[in-house]
């Protein structure tokens, strides 16, 4: 027993022989815009929480730390951080990272770099979100530091719902590493939009108040023309091929990548015309297959999909929310998810990039067809066809819908 | 309880220890080690792999039936030379084995935890503790791994509950595709299943042991080991072949609210099954080196042999990798557990005393 406390305590002692940084010599990193450097290479703009004074530990208040931006440019993303570490004089830890945002132009140059880097380090989670910002990341990082909208956690926050509620696809560094490694396919992560909403047009109501509102002359035009604030709002899907952006889907193409993927669990489905009214439902049932079968020399997928939902709104237009009402409602639904998932083929499908995944089930199903088009995948893809058949049936209505 | 030594294991406790020793490859697999293997190919790869375990124990069984279950023994029995020369042989196998374990121990830290340590600090910590559990004896560390396999499962079967909500059974394809890279698989599983040997080495200290041992530490190993290669498979995919070790990356992907990160837990399961699968390859390899020179005695062994691994595993770089490719072909492992037996079946100085005493009364 002596002899094994005796061991015991010599190994505790051998501890000292592993190198160790404190706490407060970290620079925890939380969110990362990658863009292209003026100069080659990559610049990287980080949201980094620092330990403020001696005092760091689990039980830090918020008080202790503070957020800072680091920018840093460098070759390859170890040599930048590298520098980074060294300019801030602490050591820098990957192990935080909710977010990584790439900039347009730098998706479309090429991610292999920084995503084979972020991919082999340990201490970066294979679940971390990964996005694409239209124009540069820096500027959405940056944007993070007076905005807590913007910090690490509001961009993650902002990327999951997205993801949960059905509007974008799952943007984790997984995901979009899987479809890179993966033969013929295409991965898909959400694109944000940073921008200031388009301003009213001059001869319109509201510009015509503001004018009159704030006088007339220079002063009206300036308050007319004042930039209003940005705005952080979903673009779409960024869509990659190996590790290189190659185009983006709009936000309804993304919502029907969703449906067909069977991800868009607790969707809110809101639909309506001159005729009903508005009803918005929330989906709780979704099951959605494709399947593919030759038709001549051409194979031809169907995307079959059923939802259910149930009914919390309505603004009828007249009478109550009976049978046949539900019903017509169903009928917008299919119609309005139909077009979401047609213009997600169209978009990508048609257009060569393997969003579903299709190259594994012809490789299961018809492995001769997939062997002979395998080098022009994209091309094959291009010329299937493809029948979209969607069920949607409202089952449950909220408490004080009829 | 009659007639049976003092220190000798049931057959669940080996079981359990050789089922925790297998599952340390598996923990440290690496997608790049299995080149000519598609990852779902691996699922029919495993139950053809356990199948072909079974045949490479025959013909120890064979040679049980004639000459007792001590395989070294039988050895001495054909002649003086033949003994010490498979003696050796096997407790060189046997020291290998614990430095490649303490090797890819030391690896999998440096690069996934300490990526700033030492490698020969990890090696020396490990082989310490290793050599002491060796030096305690067989029966000490089998129930710390009757202990040990009990919180691995739990642990196991947790990770797999976290992994639920990541399962796509579209990762799956046809394993039967491609049948050059299964029957390649195949081989290399069953080349690269070095606890035969160590199966081979422990069953004379087993109390009542019988094939059946054999056939429930292969069925079961195949078992857990085919569960494991299904979720990781089907839980990332095509992502799984862009990672060093898939098994952590699967554990860094589950994620429970209790515990967040399962990876901590796939950590902690690894080191025990490291520490286990080190102490019984000194174990093995002091029960070799005592058999060669039998007044060694067991603390002395199990430091020399420790020495010996912990000189390999560190200083032996460029030897180590030649050597460990040609251990890893399965030739060493074919001729020690295969060939040497079936060899010794051929001598009839081989058989047992006892069994020569039956055939006289008769």
């Amino acid at each position: 027993m002596r002899r094994i406390a005796a061991l015991c305590a010599i190994l505790v002692l051998l501890a000292g022989c592993v190198p160790s940084v404190r706490l407060n010599e970290r620079g925890v990193v939380q969110a990362i815009g990658i863009d292209l450097a003026e100069e080659g290479g990559y610049r990287a703009t980080m949201q980094v929480r620092e330990a403020v004074g001696a005092a760091a530990g689990a039980n830090q208040s918020p008080e202790d730390a503070k957020t800072v931006l680091v920018e840093e440019t460098g070759a390859t993303m170890t040599e930048l951080l590298a520098r980074a570490s060294a300019t801030q004089g602490r050591q820098l830890f990957l192990g935080s990272v909710r977010v990584i945002v790439f900039g347009q132009e730098a998706a479309r140059a090429g991610a292999e770099g920084p995503l084979g880097f972020f991919n082999s380090n340990h201490q970066i989670s294979p679940a971390t979100l990964v996005a694409v910002a239209e124009g540069e990341a820096g500027e959405l990082i940056r944007a993070g530091e007076k905005d807590p909208a913007l910090s690490a956690e509001g961009l993650a926050d902002v990327l999951e719902s997205a993801g949960k509620g059905g509007f974008s696809p799952p943007s984790r560094l997984k995901d979009l590493m899987g479809a890179a490694n993966a033969e013929n396919a295409a991965g898909a992560v959400t694109l944000l939009r940073y921008s200031a909403p388009d301003p009213p047009k001059s001869g319109s109501p509201s510009s015509e108040a503001s004018s009159e509102e704030s006088g007339t002359g220079s002063e009206a035009r300036q308050a007319a023309e004042k930039t209003p604030e940005k705005k952080l709002s979903l673009g779409g899907a960024a869509v990659f091929v190996g590790h290189r952006m190659e185009a983006s889907i709009s936000p309804a193409a993304a919502c029907g990548l969703e449906w067909t993927q069977n991800r868009a669990k607790a969707c809110v489905l809101s639909v309506g015309d001159g005729q009903l009214g508005e009803v918005a439902a929330v989906t709780h049932r979704q099951k959605a297959k494709i399947t593919v079968e030759m038709s001549g020399e051409v194979p031809v997928f169907d995307i079959r999909l059923e939802v259910r939902s149930t009914a919390l709104e309505s603004r009828l237009l007249s009478g109550g929310f009976d049978d046949r009402t539900r019903r017509y409602a169903s009928a917008l639904q299919e119609i309005k998810i139909r077009a979401e998932i047609e213009e997600m083929v169209a978009s990508s499908l048609r257009r060569g990039y393997d969003l579903l995944g299709l190259s594994r089930l012809m490789r299961q199903r018809y492995p001769a067809y997939y062997e002979a088009h395998r080098e022009n995948w994209g091309e094959a893809l291009a010329s299937c066809g493809y029948n979209v058949a969607v069920s949607c049936e409202i089952d449950r209505t909220g408490a004080g819908n009829r | 309880m009659t007639g049976s030594r003092p220190r000798d294991i049931s057959p669940a406790q080996l079981v359990m220890l050789l089922l925790l020793c297998r599952l340390f490859v598996l923990f440290t697999y690496t997608s790049r080690s299995e080149n000519n293997l598609s990852g779902p190919a691996v699922l029919a790869a495993v139950p053809l792999a356990a199948a072909g375990a079974l045949l490479m124990l025959l013909p120890f069984f064979l040679l049980r039936r004639k000459a007792g279950s001590d395989m070294l023994t039988a050895f001495w029995r054909v002649g003086r030379p033949f003994g010490a020369a498979l003696t050796a042989a096997c407790g060189l196998f046997c020291v290998y084995m614990a430095a490649s374990t303490a090797g890819h121990f030391s690896f999998f830290l440096v690069s996934t935890v300490y990526q700033n340590a030492k490698q020969w600090v990890f090696v020396l910590l490990f082989l310490l503790a290793a050599a002491y559990a060796a030096a305690l004896g067989l029966e000490a560390f089998s129930r710390a791994g009757g202990f040990f396999f009990a919180a691995a499962m739990a642990a196991g079967a947790l990770l797999l509950f976290a992994l639920l909500p990541e399962v796509d059974l579209a990762n799956l394809a046809n394993p039967f595709l491609d049948p050059g890279a299964l029957a390649a698989g195949t081989l290399r599983g069953v080349a690269g299943n070095a606890d035969i040997l160590l199966f081979l080495l422990l069953f004379p200290r087993v109390r009542g042991g019988s094939g059946k041992t054999g056939f429930w530490w292969v069925a079961l190993t195949a078992a857990v080991w085919w569960v494991l290669c299904f979720f990781v498979l089907t839980a990332l995919g095509d992502y799984a072949g862009t990672r060093l070790f898939p098994l952590q990356t699967a554990a860094a992907v589950a994620n429970l609210s209790v515990f967040g990160r399962m990876d901590l837990v796939h950590i902690t399961v690894w080191i025990i099954t490291a520490f286990l699968r080190a102490a019984a390859w000194l174990y093995c390899g002091c029960t070799c080196l005592r058999r060669l020179f039998p007044k060694v005695r067991m603390g002395a062994a199990s430091a020399l042999c420790a020495l010996a691994a912990g000189i390999a595993a560190v200083a032996a770089a460029p030897l180590w990798e030649a050597a460990g490719s040609a251990w890893e072909s399965g030739v060493p492992l074919l001729l020690l557990a295969v060939a040497a037996p079936l060899v010794t079946l051929c001598f009839p100085r081989a058989k047992s005393p006892v069994e020569d005493g039956k055939e006289a009364a008769q």
